[in-house]
């Protein structure tokens, strides 16, 4: 059977598990449909939220990235984990004891605001809306590869399959639906991992292989020839104060986005919610400590078989001339000597191999059997569409709950705002596909956006309103403001009008940080200068501060009217 | 309003210290993810460098797998501790009698 039949074979067997367990777990209830009925077990939970959090970035293209960065590539792993030990210490067991569905109702309710409510609403939306176009994008990207078919016609399968069981499921089928799609992507991911670590080093167990072995050292002894510097060497492709910056922002970042927190939410009580995180972490350490084994497996193979090859033995290779077709590797004899030639200077170099690559093609640069280069297709699909499924409620919820529930209509019933929930997943659905059709030129961008605003905005406020009593409406809505207006301003002025990185040289990417430094500054100034929260607020601040009776306070009591 | 220690109750003198406690471990292990993090893997990263673990040098290593290891040591130490400071909490309660203390607690927060 060849590659395509099995991907389609893989793709159909993981949708129609998809559907068992949305039809399983479908849902009436509000609280079901948002936060998982706090039903779930931690280690369920933990896994869920690792296929929720690892996106097609994640899945495609960060062992790409890294094998790229070399030693630099740490800000991204770092940055992607590290966020995980400040939501189990900081966020996430007060958030669980608080109880309610979402992370603006925290603001709302914390702050006593309905402006700071909508604040973080929109930020919850604008966040979610970037994130998850980006995701339909990949999920084209990777039909397109597998089944051949057009981009467009594959972002419109990925919006079917997203849409439909998000809208049957909600929050409760999305939990055990992403269980499934943990297990498919992490099975994929490590199989080609494992083979590749087996071809290049002898030693199978990629984290193991790459300490013990001497692929690194053969990797700096090529790249040195080369004129790169050396893969092992820090502050190649990146100065000290930007990978300083970049990693605190997707750190902050992580730990504010709000499809991560929300998460947290769908634990049995505080202690769970504390387990949660450290399962969460757990699963995703797997992947993120075997994707820069692959990188650097990867990279020394591929530079291993096309540098100094004759260009026609290389397009003898049945994965280079398959990925040649697609674009996403390409080969330019420029000076006409009959042999490939990788060299740091562009006008030099012959070979460009685009980052997904590296994952993408590495089943078949292992010479795995088709069935597994079809896994790998299926894994990248269920990263994509888990955390595509994720967003949308995100987004769903802070429109139907946060706008319309508590701002516009405070007097719907449970079903009608279940209903309303539903309509803005497809809503939502049918935008993001739009977006993943015709991208706007700046995606790539806006995902640093979207992490650097999450670290700006939700971070400091979140994080004082539970550590600090004090800290009133004022303080967090000019904070809040003030975080968000100066991150989007810089990253503006950089990508929109081309400026120079003016602030020491950060880049947009690694802005968030200081944006977030601002956020907490501004938070404390302005809370001192202005009149302390009402007595019930501190009183609140207090209880969720302590761990027990968190399991009596459920959400549907508390939202009833 | 701080209230002088004698005019505390017992329940708000054990709410007290576990919070102290709370903060105090969070601080310990803040400043560990602050070192794994951000000083082994890009301040102090060259200077690591000249060590090495297995045949790769130790900086490198510590931002590519070794801080992970230490965030999922870090999440672990602080479950555990809390596990047991909730405990002892509780049990201090109990001591108190205000074992339904939670409850009560809790159904005032639902006006919230």
């Amino acid at each position: 059977m060849s590659a395509e039949a099995w991907t389609f074979v893989f793709v159909v067997l993981t949708f129609m598990i998809d559907i068992g367990i949305g039809w399983w777990a479908r849902v009436k209830e509000g609280s079901g449909f948002y936060v998982a009925g706090r039903g779930a077990p931690a280690p369920a939970n933990g896994m869920a939220t690792a296929a929720d959090w690892m996106s097609a970035a994640s899945f495609i293209s960060m062992a790409g990235m890294i094998s790229f960065m070399g030693s630099d590539g740490s800000a991204y792993l770092l940055g992607w984990t590290g966020g995980y030990v400040l939501l189990a210490l900081l966020l996430a067991p007060y958030l669980r004891k608080f109880g309610k569905y979402t992370v603006p109702d925290f603001v709302g309710d914390r702050f006593y605001s309905p402006t700071a409510r909508v604040v973080a609403a929109i930020c919850a939306i604008f966040v979610s809306t970037t994130y998850v176009a980006g995701q339909m994008r990949g999920v084209g990207i990777v039909f397109s590869r597998f089944l051949e078919v057009e981009i467009e016609t594959g972002v419109i399968i990925g919006m079917v399959m997203v849409g439909f069981f998000a809208v049957l499921g909600g929050m409760q089928g999305i939990t055990w639906t992403q269980v499934v799609q943990y297990a498919v992507l992490i099975i994929a991911y490590l199989i080609p991992a494992v083979a590749i670590a087996a071809m290049i080093t002898g030693n199978p167990i990629p984290q193991v292989a790459f300490v013990v072995s001497d692929a690194a050292e053969r990797l700096n002894g090529i790249h040195e020839d080369l004129g790169f510097g050396a893969y092992t060497n820090p502050f190649t492709s990146m100065s000290r104060i930007n990978v300083f910056c970049l990693m605190l922002t997707l750190m902050v970042g992580t730990a504010g986005l709000p499809h991560v927190i929300v998460r947290f939410y769908t634990t049995k009580d505080v202690s769970s919610a504390r387990m949660s995180g450290l399962w969460a972490l757990f699963f995703i350490a797997i992947l993120y400590t075997t994707a820069p084994a692959l990188a650097m497996f990867a990279r020394y193979n591929l530079i291993d078989t096309l540098h100094d090859t004759p260009i026609e033995d290389a397009r003898q290779l049945e994965w280079v001339n398959k990925w040649e077709t697609t674009g996403l590797l390409t080969l330019n004899d420029k000076n006409a000597d009959g042999l490939l030639n990788w060299s740091p200077a562009s006008e030099a170099n012959e070979v460009v191999v685009n980052n997904d690559i590296i994952v993408l093609a590495a089943p078949e640069v292992a010479k795995l059997a088709p069935w597994v280069v079809a896994l790998v297709a299926a894994g990248a699909l269920a990263a994509a569409l888990s955390t595509a499924s994720g967003l949308l409620l995100v987004l769903s919820s802070s429109i139907a709950h946060d706008i319309y529930y508590r701002m516009i209509n405070p007097n719907a019933t449970e079903t009608r705002r279940v209903l309303v929930g539903r309509v803005m997943v497809l809503a939502g659905v049918v935008v993001a596909g739009y977006f993943g059709i015709k991208p706007p030129g700046f995606v790539a961008q806006v995902v640093a956006l979207a992490f650097g605003l999450a670290a700006a905005s939700f971070f400091p406020v979140i994080l004082l309103g539970i550590f600090n009593r004090r800290m009133n409406r004022e303080g967090a809505i000019a904070g809040m403001l003030s975080g968000l207006l100066f991150t989007l301003g810089y990253i503006i002025s950089i990508k929109r009008f081309e400026m120079e990185p003016w602030l020491f040289g950060i880049s947009a990417e690694g802005i968030g940080a200081v944006g977030m430094v601002l956020n907490f500054a501004v938070c404390l100034v302005v809370s001192r200068l202005t009149p302390p929260p009402p007595a019930e607020i501190q009183e609140m601040v207090d209880s969720i501060r302590l761990p027990e009776g968190a399991t009596r306070a459920t959400v549907l009591d508390e939202s009833t009217p | 309003m701080q209230k002088g220690d004698s005019a505390l109750s017992a329940r708000e003198r054990a709410d007290r210290e576990y919070w102290r406690d709370n903060k105090r471990l969070i601080y310990i292990l803040l400043v560990a993810w602050a070192f794994v993090s951000l000083g082994c893997s890009v301040l102090f990263v060259e200077w690591l460098n000249q060590f090495t673990i297995g045949q790769i040098p130790f900086g490198f290593w510590m931002g590519q797998q070794g801080a992970i290891y230490a965030f999922l040591l870090l999440i672990l130490i602080y479950v555990a501790v809390m596990k047991k400071l909730d405990a002892r909490h509780e049990a201090r309660l109990r001591a108190a009698g205000v074992a339904n203390g939670g409850a009560a607690r809790n159904g005032g927060e639902g006006g919230a």
